[in-house]
């Protein structure tokens, strides 16, 4: 395998040709990048985009207005729902009169004043206000005068505390009232 | 007034829920690239101003377009260009085909350049230019005239940068052969010469 001069000098004109003629090319596609440097454009969208632009806003904030309004039927349609048969059945009137029952004059107090204090007092209590609750508990206190003086009770001037048990409902409310002394 | 700093995707974001100023920044940072793009690939003002136009409008109503994953947003705005574009020609071609003619004398016609040798070469590169097929086109303006990244050209083109590479070779020999002045008789290539030399 021989090299020829003639093949070389060939070859290098080619390339130097092929390099010419992308030079050129490149020179060009210059030329054109230069000239579309400077084709008149606008600096800010024109109506239609913007108008465009504010009819999705609008849309948004009616699609919000729409979504808002409808999770609020549908919340107000589950409270339907769950309130309407509990509103209107008769087991609805049948607990409200079950009220007057649970009210009712009670167990004896004196059975809640056993299950509670060791050492159950007699008699009866005076009610505060309302019946006398029949699942309450006893709380033994000494009552100052001006106390017994707010219960309506005259006591005897320089008489001290008086002791007293006091039934509290469940919800710690009092509701009777029984003098021990 | 949104900051111009913002990432094209937060002013995209904020356009679709219909902040115009967002939508204006968006416009001032694309709207140039878009157009010049357009009227490579058409040789018509007009129609590449209306493309433009076009593409930002896709840009508002479309919602599940923009994937920020597959790249950059100038990239995907170039997309939507190419295919509005080809939409157009596709509903066009029945009433004005694109030839050599339209695309020869745009308006401003080779205005860069002072030299009537150099006005008559860019003329050239540009029928060359408009003469090629649509993908090589496409892929000659994005690169060479816009300047664009592989991975931006890819993203528009909708194919691997392999690809991208690929088709710029090839439109590049392409225009290279079309400046070409006549000749009586075709030289081999340099590549034919040098595969010749090995042979031998």
């Amino acid at each position: 395998m021989s090299r020829r001069p003639d093949d070389d000098q060939a070859a290098w004109a080619l390339l130097r040709q092929e390099r010419e003629r992308q030079d050129r090319l490149d020179s060009a596609l210059a030329d054109l990048r230069a000239e579309a440097e400077h084709w008149p454009l606008s600096a800010w969208p024109p109506e239609r985009l913007l108008a465009a632009c504010r009819q999705r806003r609008n849309l948004r904030t009616w699609r919000h207005g729409a979504w808002w309004a409808a999770a609020a039927a549908a919340a107000s349609l589950a409270a339907l729902a769950w309130l309407g048969p509990r509103l209107l059945s008769p087991a609805h009137g049948v607990a409200a009169t079950a009220v007057p029952a649970i009210q009712a004059p009670a167990p004896a107090p004196a059975q809640v004043m056993e299950a509670t204090l060791s050492q159950p007092s007699s008699g009866t209590f005076l009610p505060l206000g309302g019946p006398l609750p029949a699942d309450g508990f006893v709380v033994r206190v000494n009552l100052p005068e001006s106390d017994l003086a707010s219960l309506g009770i005259a006591a005897a001037p320089g008489a001290g505390p008086v002791p007293a048990e006091v039934l509290m409902d469940q919800d710690g409310v009092p509701r009777g009232i029984r003098f021990l002394q | 007034m949104p900051d111009p700093g913002q990432p094209d995707q937060e002013l995209l974001r904020r356009a679709r829920a219909g902040d115009e100023e967002a939508l204006g920044v968006l416009y001032q940072r694309h709207y140039a690239a878009i157009y010049r793009f357009a009227r490579h690939m058409s040789g018509d003002a007009t129609l590449a101003e209306e493309a433009a136009q076009e593409v930002f409008l896709a840009l508002l109503r479309r919602r599940d377009g923009y994937d920020p994953e597959r790249g950059a947003v100038a990239g995907y705005l170039f997309g939507i260009a190419r295919h509005w574009l080809s939409r157009r020609w596709r509903q066009d071609s029945r009433w004005a085909p694109l030839n050599e003619e339209v695309a020869a004398a745009p308006p401003g016609a080779a205005g860069g350049a002072a030299d009537p040798e150099r006005r008559e070469t860019v003329a050239a590169v540009r029928r060359a230019i408009a003469a090629l097929p649509e993908h090589y086109r496409a892929v000659v303006v994005l690169c060479e005239i816009e300047e664009r990244s592989y991975e931006e050209v890819a993203q528009a083109m909708g194919c691997p940068v392999g690809t991208i590479r690929s088709r710029l070779h090839r439109a590049r020999a392409l225009l290279a052969r079309k400046l070409e002045p006549a000749r009586p008789s075709q030289p081999a290539s340099p590549a034919s010469v040098l595969t010749a030399r090995c042979q031998a």
